[in-house]
């Protein structure tokens, strides 16, 4: 027998519905950015969208997910980088709850401590992992430091916030600029305290 | 029923054993065999066509490119550079070991996953996860073909479409979002979640010689790096 709905049981089956989507659109979109070879990897976008709907767990669903299945397509050194994602939905969480996307220029000063996060986590992986070297094009800048007297891990963290700062700033930007463009009516299914706090 | 398709539990046993072996391994040439059994598997599993593309498009380039940034920085020094070879082999090996793990056929996909202890929601999340992607190119190709039968892209060449980005994020999240509304609808009502416990799905057999002949080799590497660590410490 089929009971009828409640609310906490569509918006469960609102979160199963969505994250999957939301995964296709990290992919789609960092698969653009790996055909094209851009100087960015705007592979965040949807979990950004979901950390800031859904909450930080149902994000780093997205984000551990997206660079899973990015691995065995078009980048496979990505599933590494998981943790990154995981941290990226934490951090959108707390800065999404103090109104950190309520306008562009608060956006902009969230992607900019999203850029240091995410270069941070990265930092580790690329260190002990990689030896340093990814092989892509920030790593040249590693390489540069390193031969201006930078030590390994400095230049590492160094190069990996220049990188990221164009990149999460972007990312931040483009999903305000998402979520401010959606029919209040469709954003009204995925009312959650943060779209609140963000006016949107 | 595939007799080459290798076990849910082979792969995590392949996968697991295959890190750690590799992690606990600081000799060039067996982590370079082992390589090259990994890539037979994946042949086997996945056709030649793919390794084929593997390796052209991923890990040869990867490799070089690594080596190259290496070789950039360390120079030709003896001991260093095996050390940083060392790297970038255990990297390729990781990597394989990865696309084996997860380079999953569709038809075996929610068995894979159900085996690996996966229920209920995020089993559902995980499934629709494997599929999403072919979603995301057809939804992406209608809006492309609407903009283009409305005259706002010119000619059908790459970067005409490639400046369709920006406009193409928004109508595809917008539909995402309408669809993902409607699926949890359709879904809550059919129960899809407690059906998905029940189902029938496609069984991989693990009692063959194939499965059998990986799970040995993956014992045997995680086994024979253990004593070589065990020896030098």
């Amino acid at each position: 027998m089929q009971t009828a709905p409640t609310k906490n049981t569509s918006r469960t089956y609102l979160r199963m519905a969505f994250i999957p989507l939301a995964v296709g659109i990290n992919l789609g979109i960092s698969a653009l950015v790996q055909i094209l070879k851009l100087p960015v990897f705007l592979d965040s976008i949807g979990t950004i969208i979901t950390a800031l709907l859904f909450g930080w767990r149902s994000g780093a669903i997205v984000g551990v997910l997206s660079f899973a299945i990015s691995s065995v397509t078009v980048f496979p050194p990505a599933i590494y980088f998981s943790g990154t994602q995981i941290c990226i939905a934490i951090y959108v969480q707390i800065v999404g709850g103090f109104g950190g996307f309520k306008n562009v220029f608060r956006t902009f000063v969230s992607g900019i401590g999203l850029a240091i996060v995410a270069a941070l986590v990265s930092a580790p992986v690329i260190y002990f992992l990689f030896g340093g070297i990814t092989g892509n094009g920030i790593s040249i800048f590693t390489l540069y430091l390193q031969a201006h007297g930078f030590s390994k891990g400095a230049s590492v963290i160094t190069s990996g916030i220049t990188a990221e700062m164009i990149d999460k700033v972007a990312q931040c930007l483009i999903t305000l600029f998402i979520l401010k463009s959606i029919p209040a009516s469709l954003l009204k299914n995925f009312y959650s305290d943060r779209l609140k706090k963000n006016n949107l | 029923m595939d007799r080459r398709q290798l076990h849910p539990y082979t792969r995590l046993l392949l996968l697991v054993s295959g890190i750690i072996g590799t992690a606990w391994s600081q000799a060039p040439l067996p982590i370079a065999g082992f390589e090259m059994i990994l890539l037979v598997i994946l042949a086997v599993n996945s056709g030649i066509r793919l390794i084929v593309i593997f390796l052209m498009i991923v890990l040869l380039p990867m490799m070089v490119m690594l080596t190259v940034f290496h070789l950039f920085v360390h120079s030709l020094n003896g001991p260093v550079f095996i050390a940083q070879m060392l790297t970038v082999l255990k990297l390729t090996v990781y990597t394989t070991l990865i696309q084996i793990a997860l380079i999953i056929p569709l038809q075996y996909v929610h068995f894979t996953f159900r085996k690996w202890g996966f229920r209920k929601d995020s089993l559902l999340i995980l499934v629709s996860s494997y599929f999403v992607w072919m979603d995301v190119v057809k939804r992406s190709e209608r809006i492309l073909l609407a903009r283009f039968s409305q005259g706002y892209i010119e000619k059908r060449t790459f970067m005409a479409k490639l400046r369709q980005i920006p406009f193409l994020l928004v109508p595809l999240i917008i539909g995402i979002m309408r669809t993902a509304a409607e699926r949890s609808q359709s879904w809550d009502e059919k129960g899809l979640v407690e059906r998905l416990e029940t189902v029938r799905f496609s069984p991989v057999r693990g009692m063959n010689a194939y499965n059998c002949i990986i799970v040995l080799l993956a014992i045997s590497w995680l086994v024979y790096n253990g004593v070589l660590l065990i020896n030098r410490h």
